[in-house]
Order: C-alpha cells, then sequence, then structure tokens
C-alpha cells in the first residue's frame, strides 16, 4: 500500500471537505441575515439594508460561533483518560504480569517509539466482547487508548500491533480536535432551530389580543422568520451532518494509512478488520460517549451518507490487494492467553498479595491491601494507583528480606568498611565506557532479588523512598511519617519498614537501588507525583537536617519528579558568570563535606576556585551554608548553558580529586550534584 | 552509525536463530515462561526495529524539507548536509537476509 499517497489524498480530501463546510457556514450566516433583513424590513418603515446586514451578520456569526466554541470546550474539557474512563475503560499497568495485557502494553510501547510520540495511558474495556479499539486525547500528551477485551481475545500480535497504529494515528494526526470543532459547528447551526422554534413559540403562547394592522404584520414576520430560521437550520444541520460524516471517512482512511506507515506491514491492520467484519454487529462499543473517541470500526445505522466511517470492504482493499472478499471466522481463539477479567486485579487486590516487609502482618478483614489506610478521602483512586500492582510476589518474600539483611549485616564490617571508605577512580565526564557498563551490572546484581522485586511494586517504592526520607532525629520522625502517611495513603508504620529497605544495603548499592524506585514511581498519575513532590518538600523543610545523604537523596527526588514535565521549553542558556555566587555556595558546601577533613577545606575549595577559573577567594564558614540556600543555588544552576555546567563539575570533581583518595560518600555527591545540574556523570569505578 | 548497525545484525540474527530453534519444541513453546520470554524477546526485537524506521524516516523528512521551496536556499547557503540512513550492516554477508531457496532434491539437513 502506497502509504504516502493514501494520506496525501485523504489530506486533501479533509481540506476540500472543510472549505465546503466553511462555505456552508458563510451560506448560512448570508441567508439568516438575509432573513432578518425581511423581517426588518416589514417590521419597520425604514429599511437600511446594509445597516441591516451589517448588523445581522455579525450577530448570527456571534450566536452560531458561540454555541459553537462552548461546545467544544465542554468536549475538550475531559482529557483523554477522562473519555476512557467514561466508557468504562480500566487503565492497565505496564509492569503487569497478565500475558495478554503486557503483550498489548509492549505493543503500545513499540508503536510509541515507531510514530515518534510520547506512550499514552492504555485502556481495557472489559465489558465488551467485540473487537473494536478507541483514541481519545485532545494532544499527544493526555492521550489515552482503548482496547476491548474481545480484541485482546481475537487478534494475534501483528493484528493488534495494527489497531494499535490505526488508534495512534488518531491522535497524531489531531483527528479529536477536528472532529470536536466540527462537532461544535454543527451544533452552532442547529442553535437556528433551536431559536427557530423558541421564535414560534413565544409567539404561540403570547398573549391573542385584538390586534392592529401593524401588530399583525408583526407578528407574521417573526413567524415568518421563525420558519424561516427552521428550515435554514435544519437543512444546514443535515448537509453539515453529511460533510461531518464525510471528513470523519476521510480521517478514518487517513488513520488506515497511517498505520500502515508506522508498522509496514497492512496485513495486521487488515487481517483485524476482516475478523472484525466476521463478527458482525457484535463490535458497537455501547457507551453514550462513544462519539467523543475516534474509533476502528462503528457499525453505522444510518445508512452510507451519514456513517462516519468507510465501508468495510473498502478499507480492507486497499489494505490487502488480494482480499478475497470473504470476512474471516473469528470465533477461533488466537494464542494470546487471556485470563477472565479482573482476575488479575482481584489476585492484587482482595487477597493478601502486597509485599510485606519482615515484621508487617497481614491486617485480617480489612479487604484492602496490607498496609493501606482506610481508602477514603484519598486525593486519588488507590484502585488506579496501587490495584493489581502489588503482585502475587515470592511468598517466601519476608524470609529472604530478613535472611539477606542477616548475611549482609554478618558480612558487614568487611564489607561496610570498603563501602564507607573503600577508594575509587576520580570521577570523570565520559561515558558510560564498556567498564562502566560491567561495574553497573555487577551492583545490579549485588542489589538482593526480593528487594529488587519489593521495589518494582509501586507502593514499595514510595515507602522505601519516603521512609527513608524521614527524619532521623526522633522527634521530627514521627511527623514526617504521618506527613508521608497522609499524603500517599500508606500506613506509617508500612513506611518506617519501608525506609530501611534501602538503607540497609551496602552504600555503593543505595543510588541505585533509589534509581529503581524512582522507575516505578515514574508510572503514577501526574497528580500523585505532583502530591508526592510536595510531600518530599515538607518533610524536608519542616526541620533543618545536614546529612548530606538525605540531602542528596531529597534533591535526586525533587529533581527527577520534576523532570517528568519538563516539556522542553525550560532554558538552559544561562551564562556562568551570571551565577556564579550560586556556583560559590555550591562548591563551599561540597569542600565543607569533603572527607577528608575539616582542615582541607579552604585547599579544595581554592582548587576548585583554579579549576573553574575564578579568582581565588576565602571559603566561607560553615555556619554560613543552609540547606534552602543551597537549594537554590542549585535550582539556579540547572539553568545553565552546556559548557557552564561542564565548568561547574569540573570545579565540583577538582574537590573531591584534590586528595587523591575518594571514598565513596564523595563519590555520590560528585554524581548527585551532576546530576542535580543536569550533566549527568558515569558510576565512578572503584579502585 | 555503522557500529550500531553492525551490533543490530548481530543481535537480529542471534535472535532470529534462538526463535527459529525453539519453533522445533512444542512443549517448550507452550510454557509459560518460555512464552513470556518470548514475548520479551519479541517486543525488543520490535522495538529496534521500530526505532531504527523511525530515524530513518526523520532522516528522510530532514531531506525532503530540505529541498523544498524556502529552506531550500538556506540549506545551500550554510551547506547543510543530508544524514546518514541506518542500514542494515549491509556488506556483512552473515547478516544479510538471504534469498530463501526452495529445492527438491537437496535433503533436509536438520533433524
Amino acid at each position: 500500500m502506497d502509504f504516502q499517497t493514501h494520506q496525501d489524498e485523504a489530506k486533501q480530501g479533509t481540506a476540500r471537505l472543510i472549505a465546503l463546510f466553511t462555505a456552508g457556514v458563510i451560506a448560512i450566516v448570508a441567508l439568516v441575515s438575509l432573513l432578518l433583513t425581511i423581517v426588518f424590513a416589514f417590521t419597520t418603515e425604514e429599511v437600511d439594508p446594509l445597516s441591516a446586514v451589517a448588523i445581522a451578520a455579525p450577530v448570527t456569526l456571534l450566536g452560531v460561533g458561540g454555541s459553537s466554541l462552548t461546545k467544544s470546550s465542554q468536549i475538550k474539557g475531559g482529557g483523554g483518560a477522562y473519555v476512557a474512563t467514561s466508557m468504562g475503560g480500566r487503565p492497565i499497568d505496564f509492569n503487569t504480569l497478565d500475558p495478554a495485557e503486557k503483550q498489548l502494553s509492549n505493543v503500545v510501547e513499540e508503536i510509541a517509539i515507531a510514530s515518534g510520540m510520547p506512550v499514552p495511558a492504555v485502556f481495557v474495556l472489559d465489558n465488551e466482547p467485540g473487537i473494536n479499539a478507541f483514541a481519545a486525547g485532545w494532544t499527544s500528551d493526555n492521550a489515552a487508548i482503548g482496547v476491548t477485551r474481545g480484541a485482546l481475545q481475537h487478534l494475534t500480535r501483528d493484528e493488534l500491533q495494527g489497531v494499535i497504529a490505526h488508534e495512534f494515528a488518531h491522535i497524531r494526526n489531531g483527528d479529536t480536535k477536528i472532529k470536536t470543532r466540527i462537532i461544535g459547528w454543527v451544533f452552532g447551526i442547529a442553535i437556528l432551530t433551536v431559536l427557530g422554534r423558541l421564535l414560534l413559540e413565544s409567539l404561540w403562547y403570547a398573549p391573542r389580543r385584538r390586534r392592529s394592522q401593524d401588530d399583525n404584520g408583526l407578528a407574521v414576520a417573526l413567524m415568518a422568520g421563525g420558519i424561516g430560521l427552521i428550515i435554514i437550520g435544519s437543512v444546514g444541520t443535515l448537509f453539515a451532518r453529511m460533510i461531518q460524516a464525510a471528513v470523519s471517512r476521510e480521517r478514518e482512511l487517513l488513520a488506515d494509512a497511517s498505520a500502515v506507515q508506522f508498522t509496514r506491514n497492512p496485513d495486521g491492520l487488515g487481517e483485524a478488520l476482516s475478523k472484525i467484519g466476521g463478527m458482525g454487529g457484535a463490535n458497537k462499543i455501547r457507551s453514550a460517549h462513544a462519539t467523543e473517541a475516534g474509533h476502528l470500526f462503528f457499525s453505522s445505522a444510518m445508512g452510507s451518507a451519514f456513517a462516519t466511517h468507510p465501508p468495510l470492504g473498502k478499507r480492507i482493499s486497499r489494505l490487502l490487494p488480494g482480499w478475497d472478499g470473504n470476512f474471516r471466522e473469528p470465533d477461533r481463539e488466537v494464542a494470546s492467553p487471556v485470563q477472565a477479567p479482573n482476575q488479575h486485579n482481584s489476585a492484587g487486590w482482595g487477597t493478601n498479595s502486597g509485599q510485606m516487609l519482615p515484621g508487617q502482618t497481614a491486617i485480617p478483614g480489612q479487604g484492602g491491601v496490607p498496609g493501606m489506610a482506610n481508602n477514603k478521602a484519598l486525593p486519588f483512586d488507590p484502585a488506579i494507583l496501587f490495584g493489581g500492582m502489588l503482585e502475587t510476589g515470592p511468598a517466601d518474600t519476608p524470609a529472604p528480606a530478613g535472611g539477606n539483611a542477616g548475611a549482609t549485616a554478618a558480612g558487614a564490617p568487611s564489607h561496610g568498611a570498603a563501602a564507607g571508605t573503600g577508594s575509587f577512580q576520580p570521577p570523570q565526564l565520559e561515558g558510560p565506557t564498556d567498564a562502566h557498563i560491567v561495574y553497573a551490572r555487577e551492583l545490579l546484581a549485588r542489589i538482593p532479588e526480593a528487594t529488587q522485586n519489593f521495589l518494582h511494586t509501586r507502593a514499595g517504592a514510595i515507602a522505601s523512598i519516603l521512609g527513608l526520607l524521614a527524619s532521623t532525629e526522633p522527634g521530627h520522625r514521627q511527623k514526617d511519617l504521618a506527613l508521608a502517611a497522609q499524603a500517599t495513603g500508606l500506613e506509617a508504620d508500612y513506611i518506617e519498614a519501608a525506609g530501611s529497605v534501602i538503607s540497609r544495603l551496602d552504600r555503593p548499592l543505595q543510588l541505585p537501588s533509589i534509581d529503581i524506585a524512582l522507575h516505578s514511581i515514574r508510572e503514577t498519575p501526574w497528580d500523585f507525583q505532583e502530591t508526592l513532590r510536595e510531600t518530599v518538600l515538607a518533610i524536608e523543610s519542616s526541620r533543618p537536617d545536614q546529612d548530606p545523604f538525605r540531602w542528596i537523596l531529597r534533591r535526586v527526588m525533587i529533581r527527577h519528579l520534576e523532570d517528568q514535565h519538563d516539556t522542553g521549553s525550560t532554558k538552559h542558556d544561562v551564562k556562568f558568570e551570571r551565577v556564579q555566587p550560586a556556583a560559590i555556595t555550591v562548591l563551599t558546601a561540597i569542600a565543607w563535606f569533603n572527607s577528608s577533613g575539616k582542615e582541607w577545606a579552604p585547599t579544595a575549595f581554592s582548587a576548585a576556585l583554579d579549576s573553574a577559573g575564578l579568582p581565588s577567594q576565602p571559603l566561607a564558614a560553615e555556619e554560613t551554608l543552609s540547606v534552602p540556600a543551597v537549594d537554590q543555588a542549585l535550582d539556579e544552576l540547572s539553568h545553565l548553558n552546556y559548557d557552564g555546567r561542564v565548568r561547574f563539575v569540573k570545579a565540583a570533581m577538582a574537590i573531591v580529586a584534590h586528595d587523591d583518595k575518594t571514598t565513596a560518600d564523595e563519590a555520590e555527591l560528585i554524581r548527585v550534584i551532576a546530576d542535580a545540574v543536569r550533566l549527568p556523570v558515569p558510576p565512578l569505578l572503584p579502585v | 552509525m555503522a557500529k550500531m548497525a553492525n551490533s543490530e545484525g548481530a543481535l537480529t540474527g542471534a535472535l532470529g536463530r534462538l526463535l527459529a530453534v525453539a519453533e522445533a519444541y512444542p512443549d517448550l513453546k507452550s510454557d509459560q515462561n518460555m512464552m513470556q520470554l518470548t514475548e520479551e524477546l519479541t517486543t525488543t526485537e520490535n522495538k529496534i526495529a521500530f526505532a531504527r524506521q523511525n530515524y530513518n524516516d526523520q532522516v528522510n523528512n530532514y531531506q525532503e524539507y530540505k529541498q523544498t521551496f524556502p529552506p531550500v536556499f538556506i540549506a545551500n547557503a550554510f551547506s547543510f548536509k543530508d544524514s546518514a540512513y541506518l542500514d542494515l550492516a549491509a556488506d556483512d554477508k552473515e547478516f544479510k537476509r538471504e534469498n530463501i531457496e526452495v529445492s527438491f532434491d537437496k535433503p533436509v539437513n536438520d533433524t
């Protein structure tokens, strides 16, 4: 299939139809203005046609345009996920264990790569046995794709790929925007009918009394005006709907051609459509909101002029030139093993399968996930967040975790000593080289599998990070834990216990584990990430803390949570000279936390100044440092342009390297500072 | 680019051979873990292929755009160069796809 030509044709077709539509709207406005002018002519003696038209035309335009805008903003307000859930969709987790959903999520990711678009939210309509799919959402950032259970059961991988590619094509081509605008304008034209009827009704129910000749003329004129409006409105709506359907058909053909562009495989989509044809009328999605989403297939009840989708046969023959005209028999279920829907959910939700920490028992009788506080009054729905996400972990999770802790503790003296003071090669900006990759693999292998599994679950990841962040001072700790518990809906004890999961690990393993946890957190809904970010900020700002590791952890968390929503519009073009004071502040902080000892701080500091080419100045006293000041300095530095970043990170490295010995703490500090100014540095290799 | 094309060629070849061998063992094919593994391998291979396809599409778009009316002057003025397509390792015989030969004379040489 020559998809490029087909796409061009469809786009031209759409342009022609839109032009026709616009001409139609103009014609309608002209007609209505004419009508109003005639009505005026009958009612008032002085008729100035030009001024009458000049008044009538804008009024009509405002009326029609205004109502269309209202209607379209009403539809637009929802966002893709809203439309999907209102159609009965259930969001899937990309870490799911259910094979069919995992395959679906893999296919969605593949097509996202192929089309160069971000991965949208994916929903499954469990109650729909037919094969169908839809795409909703105004922009590619808040888009959502939904697939019916029947599609998961009956389609092969290639066919599913074709279907998903078709839906992605709708998102990429902005079909929702076009559709919503046209719906708006059709509504605006339909308003005329309503107005006409209103006019007639007001005349009908007006008190009848003896009328003078003038009033009679007025009444007739108004009645004629009302009837005229109704006629214009109805005819206009009729044609507008026909054009709307024609545009929809063109966009469907465009989506088919774009799907082939993404997958380079017309057979997938073609066979899927063939199977749909074989299933007959069972494919219609029954939902009131169905018209707001772009569908794969919609059985058109009204006949060909108003059909929103081109005839199935035509679509299939464009995709599969050798098609023989017979639809496929759909009743044999294909190899994608789909378990009964909701079994996956109930396994994670009803029965006790949450990852449990040593010492925590399930709370019997509480039909929720162990560790979840009562689910009312939460700012978000925990079912979407956690339901089904707490996989049935290995049943012996508590034991190995405990066992590992024991083993680690026993091995701690030799390891811990090495971990705390083991030396590393000096930091470098180039990388990652093969040596780095090998080292990273080693690090990952040293993290116990049970811990990795725990951090892969969302609840586990969130709880361990928040537990780790909570202050170590007894008074503040309870407050921090309570804050975290309230924001996330997990219990404070659970968070506290989870906090030790990472801190029990050896030092070099801690930042990598945090990276794992951050990845799990990344898949939470955006407003939950906002809540999390505020919690993190609140925990730290509720008391001053000089523990550098916690400060490091907090910065990493905030930076990653913020980066989720970096639309690329933040500027990174500030020159180094402009943020010199901020750089000096941060270099001072690093110099004081240098592990060679406080007396080395001034020498280290001057080494840094030399490296950055800054004039030498005395090192500020340690007392002048404060966490908020350093935070703010780092924020300013994060807008540096590339050369400035390199210069700054080199200066920071100079501090650490000046004593020819790099410890684990220093290694971490450098990596995190570099990460905070958006110049990531590969892990420091052990000597 | 060339290094990436080579690595990708090696990976695709290895995966293809693995999946082909796995096809010969029906019990293995229906095992749950094997199905998950196959799915993971398939999706990884697909993602690499799609990424390469997307890259080549973008290179194509860039080159077309460079030749359309207003930008063609700017491109020539500043000598914008064409980008390289990410091709299959075309010269390495081992990774090149060979045409399938069907012959009824030669004996089948695997089990």
